[in-house]
């Protein structure tokens, strides 16, 4: 039998299907803020809101290593892939995270796998609403 | 000597021939001063980068606040939102409005969301 260790569990509401994460925001300038983002095993990538790159100092979305999107309804876009620096339970991190200027505002930030998921070792146990995780 | 009007107290002679002097009281507030003030000032000029401390609790109680206190924000339906402690500290129309207050009045730690369009919708996301 093979055994995972766990460092960290998150309890998340009992009528919840999505696990939000707080994400610590480092900007370049400014106070540091607090986001919410969705813990999504099916997104290959990380995707943050738009709205964020100013804040980031991202000036030119363009910029940033360009990749093709495509939604679960089948939806494409380019999307362009910045490095950002946050904090994950108190972990400083630097992810890749991909912004879509083609879709709207105000979405939901999403932590995938490339990037994310592959800096913790994560496990979900649902029923109980509990995630748990570790930083590699 | 007069302490106050030179700054300095002259002592005999050290070991090695020089004289010591000692910094008066007035003179140490004012190193002080400006010690602090040079601070400032380079830690005005570099942000917040400076100061990588991690905060692991940094968003929770806000995060707490704003589960149990989602039906009580009708007046905020659409803007985005910044709490602090236990309170909504800042509100706008786009993110950008909102990081803009946030940076003037240096609120630190404040949990930013977007308050939904429809409070009573529940709906399932599919990412």
């Amino acid at each position: 039998m093979n055994y995972l260790w766990f460092s960290h569990q998150h309890c998340y509401g009992a009528g919840e299907n999505v696990v939000r994460m707080r994400i610590r925001i480092l900007p370049p300038s400014g106070p540091p803020f607090t986001l919410r983002a969705v813990l999504d095993t099916g997104a290959a990538i990380s995707y943050f809101d738009r709205a964020l790159l100013p804040s980031l100092g991202i000036a030119d979305v363009t910029t940033g290593r360009p990749i093709d999107l495509r939604a679960a309804n089948g939806e494409r876009s380019t999307g362009y892939v910045h490095p950002v620096d946050i904090e994950f339970i108190g972990h400083p991190m630097t992810i890749p995270i991909a912004f879509c200027p083609d879709w709207q505002e105000g979405t939901d930030n999403l932590l995938g796998m490339e990037g994310f998921f592959e800096q913790i070792r994560a496990a979900f146990e649902h029923r109980a609403r509990r995630f748990y995780h570790a930083i590699h | 000597m007069d302490e106050i009007s030179s700054g300095t107290t002259q002592h005999p002679q050290n070991r090695i021939g020089l004289p010591e002097i000692t910094p008066s009281r007035e003179v140490c507030r004012a190193h002080s001063w400006m010690v602090i003030r040079l601070f400032d000032i380079i830690a005005s000029d570099v942000g917040t980068s400076w100061e990588p401390s991690p905060n692991p609790r940094a968003g929770l109680e806000e995060e707490r606040w704003l589960e149990q206190n989602l039906n009580q924000l009708g007046n905020y339906q659409g803007l985005w939102i910044a709490i602090l402690n236990h309170s909504i500290v800042a509100s706008g129309d786009s993110f950008e409005e909102l990081h803009g207050q946030i940076i003037a009045r240096n609120i630190r730690d404040a949990l930013v969301v977007k308050v939904p369009d429809d409070l009573t919708q529940r709906d399932y996301l599919i990412a």
